[in-house]
């Protein structure tokens, strides 16, 4: 029996908590505690300080495992253990904060050099008013043309299930240029 | 909340391709010090812009005026709203967006207020989709084309000078200018090393991959599972 790790990882209120929530068969285990910098504030009231973790459990009996890095930088030591031995990992990007495509971008950066395992990203807040098209995210990141970019509202769980269907699609064509 | 952030983050002229490629109708407020503007979309067209100082109630500009005005703000505000269910939009926009995007960037008074991040090491390359054809009038230049023939393969500003042998300042002019008209793209690529797929067993690579894609295949089941079943029961 075997536990499989994917990672949901992404700035600040990307929708993390929200993504592993909608999804998970099991109550997540909720480390949330209310925002205290002003500035975030500004963006959300409650913020990840430990782990976001989700569980949806397979037919053979594998359990899938959701991790959600925390947003803040302050607990960044946690994403190495995260990372290790992961399937794959979605990044979150906001569509609606433009101002968070840098710090999304460094992230990008820094985790594709802590592994090697495959991930796409999700573009978050699809729903919202003149949320930004994944095409333009995807431009803005620049990311290979191979690493899709998939629009999502991570309170739906029709949109977060394609999401997780895209990075396991996406394992399977890296498994087929592999061979 | 809605699509929100400052003008560096999202420069004018993308904002304004993206609203009109996805048909938007909204407006959109920007704040710049006690300055204020809004501008109104339809369909993904600009229709409508206005200007005010927001402490004297003084218009600054209207229409395509206040377009070239919004573009000296590169450091506004600015905030996405959907329009009231009764609003009527006045129209004082007809020109095409390139036009206008186009007429503001020959309008611009500080010549070192840059509408893009271009640095001599910004790679450059041919937008995907070619902006339509320049209905209002606006014809390309021999360096534009000249460019445009350069940038079949992404080159930095630098190279691109170079070869093109013009001067860095003539270059990011002309380059602006393609950027206004949606012909050429600014690309800072990530890079990312080779993917792999490994989920820390000790097995052979061959065996490696069969776990893998075995694993794959029962969360893709598991996945189509839950949709046949009309969603997973969540329990909070
Ligand atoms: N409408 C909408 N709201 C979303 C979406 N994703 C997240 N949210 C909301 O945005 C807020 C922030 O989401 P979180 O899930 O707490 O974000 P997070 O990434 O876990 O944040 P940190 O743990 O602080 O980094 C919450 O109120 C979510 O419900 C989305 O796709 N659509
Ligand atoms: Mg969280």
């Amino acid at each position: 029996m075997s536990v499989i790790k994917v990672v949901i990882t992404g700035p600040y209120a990307t929708g993390k908590s929200q993504f592993i929530r909608t999804i998970s068969e099991i109550e997540v285990v909720d480390t949330d505690v209310p925002v205290t910098n002003s500035e975030e504030l500004l963006i959300k009231e409650y913020t990840t300080v430990g782990l976001d973790y989700g569980m949806i459990t397979l037919e053979s009996g594998d359990t899938l495992c959701l991790f959600g890095t925390p947003g803040q930088e302050r607990f960044d030591f946690l994403w190495e253990v995260l990372a290790e031995g992961c399937l794959g990992y979605i990044v979150l990007v906001d569509s609606c904060r433009p101002a968070h495509i840098e710090d999304t971008f460094t992230l990008l950066q820094r985790f594709t050099q802590l592994t090697a395992a495959p991930f796409i990203v999700g573009a978050t807040k699809q729903d919202l008013p003149g949320a930004l098209p994944p095409a333009y995210l995807h431009r803005r990141l620049g990311l290979p043309p191979s690493i899709p970019v998939v629009g999502c509202n991570a309170c739906d769980p029709d949109s977060v299930q394609s999401v997780l269907e895209s990075l396991m699609d996406h394992i399977e064509l890296i498994l087929k240029h592999q061979l | 909340m809605a699509l929100e952030g400052h003008l560096r983050d999202l420069p004018l002229i993308d904002m304004l391709y993206i609203f009109q490629a996805s048909h938007k109708v909204g407006k959109v407020c920007f704040t710049h010090g006690t300055d204020l503007g809004m501008i109104w979309l339809q369909d993904g067209q600009l229709v409508h812009a206005i200007a005010v100082n927001a402490r004297t109630k003084v218009p600054l500009a209207q229409g395509e005026e206040a377009i070239a005005l919004l573009f000296e703000w590169s450091d506004a505000s600015f905030r996405f709203m959907e329009l009231c269910a009764d609003e009527q939009v006045k129209v004082s926009i007809t020109s095409p967006l390139e036009v206008v995007l186009f007429n503001a960037l020959q309008q611009r008074q500080s010549k070192h207020m840059r509408q893009s991040h271009l640095e001599p090491n910004s790679l450059v390359r041919l937008a995907p989709q070619l902006a339509p054809s320049c209905s209002g009038g606006i014809s390309l230049s021999i360096d534009h084309w000249r460019i445009i023939s350069h940038l079949v393969v992404e080159t930095s500003v630098e190279q691109l000078a170079d070869e093109l042998n013009y001067s860095y300042d003539q270059l990011i002019k002309l380059l602006e200018e393609m950027i206004t008209l949606n012909l050429v793209n600014i690309h800072t690529p990530l890079a990312v090393p080779q993917r792999q797929c490994m989920v820390g067993t000790s097995l052979a690579p061959q065996q490696q991959q069969r776990h893998v894609r075995s694993l794959v295949e029962a969360v893709k089941q598991r996945l189509r599972f839950r949709m046949q079943r009309g969603g997973v029961h969540v329990s909070h």
